[in-house]
């Protein structure tokens, strides 16, 4: 069995967006839920190959149950783990994160890779990534947008970057050409029409975090 | 309580362990990898008042799957079971040699077993020798009561049904098996032995015995088996659990006739059962329904003895086992991630 764990569902579609184009099946229903309970840790299983595996854990820290309850007492039917997590504000501590809960699950160090979001290198998170991706000075409404953060950063105190992040990928997804009605970035990947061809992943940006899925799946 | 439980060398398992055994234990695992068989073995430890009871309980499992059990001995030779609980720890041992001395027995013993064992049984293919050779004590297993039963996948006939009945009327519980029965049908209002005649091969009359069950709207009479597989089976699982306080009882395939939306009722009952009545269960299923119900069920009752047993072969077709104490079950149950 081949799993790789995250830590909402936008990751959890990224990888299947990743899988789907790594695979070239162009199905983004390749991976079935199989958890009942939100928002406890769900599992997505690929129809056609039930060894690979997505695991959500609902938030980062339920990292380690997931490793201790679900994954220890399978360890030996398990090929290969890959844990994506955002680095955060602090590289190193999130990495500390990562390296305890495997450790404290004593599961074989070989088995587990772990990556952190952006790029495995710098702070931040998905949308980090994903807006990374994009030609932020060729797109009217992130144009727009740069004014308006200017303005929410001078006006208003204490706003955290990830909040500013996800509203920028929000307008992003929003007024494109193919916003089908949508703006949350965890639809934004494929849909029921298919590609929603708003995320290139054959820019650089992506290309980590496709080796690390690669990595993992293969 | 069986705690744990070492097998080698019984049909294809093979250096198998098992630990972290709870009450409630819930066997899964895909077709052919071993789920039966492991019931087999427990089933064979756990009957043990001498080696002829051993013998029998072979024989008794090959006739009842219709296996050929013609020159089985032969085919067991060299088993290793070890069961080990709070009360003993015991080695059982087919060898297919005809005879150990007293030095050969000692030299099995430490090279395949630990100290610990109390008790060493040896099954030779000719039957001549004694039946038990204790090594550490002399306390035979027929101090040990063991009560053990077996309930197979397949569906019982009228006559075994009425003979497992008796239990609840010769300990005169029979409204509160109504009541436990009533969760498959809520229109039982009653369940009776019944002498019927039936017509042999030879055209002669000759009399059995049935269990009746009266039903209400509308009110009518029919024996067991004109209902469904479900009830008689429930029926057979209620007797046992509810008879026999104190002991095992291996049930196979507990899922089979039963109506998916009944397992949790099911699962409720049979929880309070072998907590009530302390005893341990194991229990066999590929039906992610069943597991998912007893999830539920042990949650709503706060009932944490259980434990999971996955059967898995690996790349060389090796049985283990993947063991998940309660926390794990259910973890592993709500995440989606397949415990089947």
């Amino acid at each position: 069995m081949k799993i790789i764990i995250v830590e909402g569902i936008t990751d959890v579609n990224l990888v299947r967006y990743i899988y789907t184009k790594m695979s070239e099946k162009n199905c983004f229903d390749d991976f079935e839920v199989k958890g009942r309970s939100n928002p406890k840790i769900i599992t997505f299983e690929n129809r056609r190959d039930s060894d690979l595996r997505i695991i959500n854990l609902n938030g980062q820290d339920k990292l380690e149950k997931a490793l201790i309850e679900i994954l220890k007492p399978m360890e030996r039917k398990i090929k290969s783990v890959g844990i994506l997590i955002d680095a955060d504000k602090n590289f190193e501590k999130s990495k500390k994160f990562v390296e305890n809960a495997i450790k404290n699950s004593e599961i074989s160090n070989n088995k587990i890779l772990s990556f952190l979001t952006p790029n495995n290198e710098e702070l931040g998170n998905l949308e980090t990534l994903l807006l990374s991706s994009l030609d932020k000075e060729n797109i009217s409404q992130l144009k727009c947008f740069k004014t308006y953060k200017e303005c929410l950063l001078k006006d208003i105190e204490n706003i955290e970057q990830r909040a500013i992040d996800k509203h920028e990928v929000e307008a992003y997804i929003k007024f494109s050409e193919k916003p089908r009605n949508r703006n949350q970035a965890q639809f934004s990947f494929i849909d029921e029409k298919g590609d929603t061809g708003l995320w290139d992943l054959s820019k650089d940006e992506f290309k980590p975090i496709i080796a690390f899925v690669k990595l993992v799946f293969n | 309580m069986i705690d744990s439980l070492k097998i080698n060398e019984y049909k294809g398992l093979n250096n198998f362990k098992l630990d972290k055994l709870s009450q409630i234990n819930i066997i899964s695992g895909k077709n052919n990898v071993g789920k039966t068989m492991l019931l087999e073995a427990i089933s064979i430890s756990k009957n043990l008042t001498n080696l002829r009871v051993f013998k029998k309980n072979i024989e008794f499992i090959y006739l009842r799957r219709e296996l050929n059990y013609q020159n089985i001995y032969k085919k067991l030779s060299n088993i290793f079971l070890n069961i080990k609980s709070s009360q003993s720890n015991v080695i059982i041992a087919s060898k297919s040699s005809n005879s150990l001395n007293e030095d050969e027995v000692q030299l099995l013993k430490t090279q395949y077993f630990d100290p610990t064992i109390t008790e060493f049984l040896t099954m030779y293919t000719d039957d001549i020798l004694k039946d038990i050779i204790p090594l550490t004590q002399e306390r035979e297993l027929g101090n040990v009561t063991f009560k053990t039963f077996f309930i197979n996948s397949s569906l019982p006939n009228n006559y075994y049904l009425t003979q497992l009945y008796k239990s609840i009327q010769d300990l005169e519980i029979q409204s509160k098996f109504l009541k436990y029965l009533k969760i498959i049908d809520k229109n039982i209002v009653g369940i009776e032995p019944y002498l019927t005649q039936i017509v042999a091969p030879d055209g002669n009359n000759i009399q059995s015995t049935a269990l009746r069950v009266t039903l209400k709207n509308p009110t009518q009479s029919l024996l067991s088996s004109e209902l469904g597989e479900g009830t008689n089976r429930f029926i057979e699982i209620l007797c046992i659990l509810l008879g026999n306080a104190n002991g095992t009882v291996l049930i196979d395939e507990i899922e089979n006739g039963i109506h998916y939306t009944k397992l949790y009722d099911i699962w409720k009952a049979i929880i309070e059962i072998v907590d009530k009545e302390n005893i341990q269960l194991f229990v066999t299923t590929h039906d992610l329904e069943s597991i998912e119900a007893l999830n539920r069920a042990s949650e709503d009752m706060i009932f944490d003895k259980i434990s999971s047993i996955t059967l898995e072969k690996d790349d060389e077709n090796i049985i283990y086992p993947i063991i998940r104490k309660y926390t794990s079950f259910t973890s592993t149950v709500e995440s989606g991630m397949d415990i089947r």
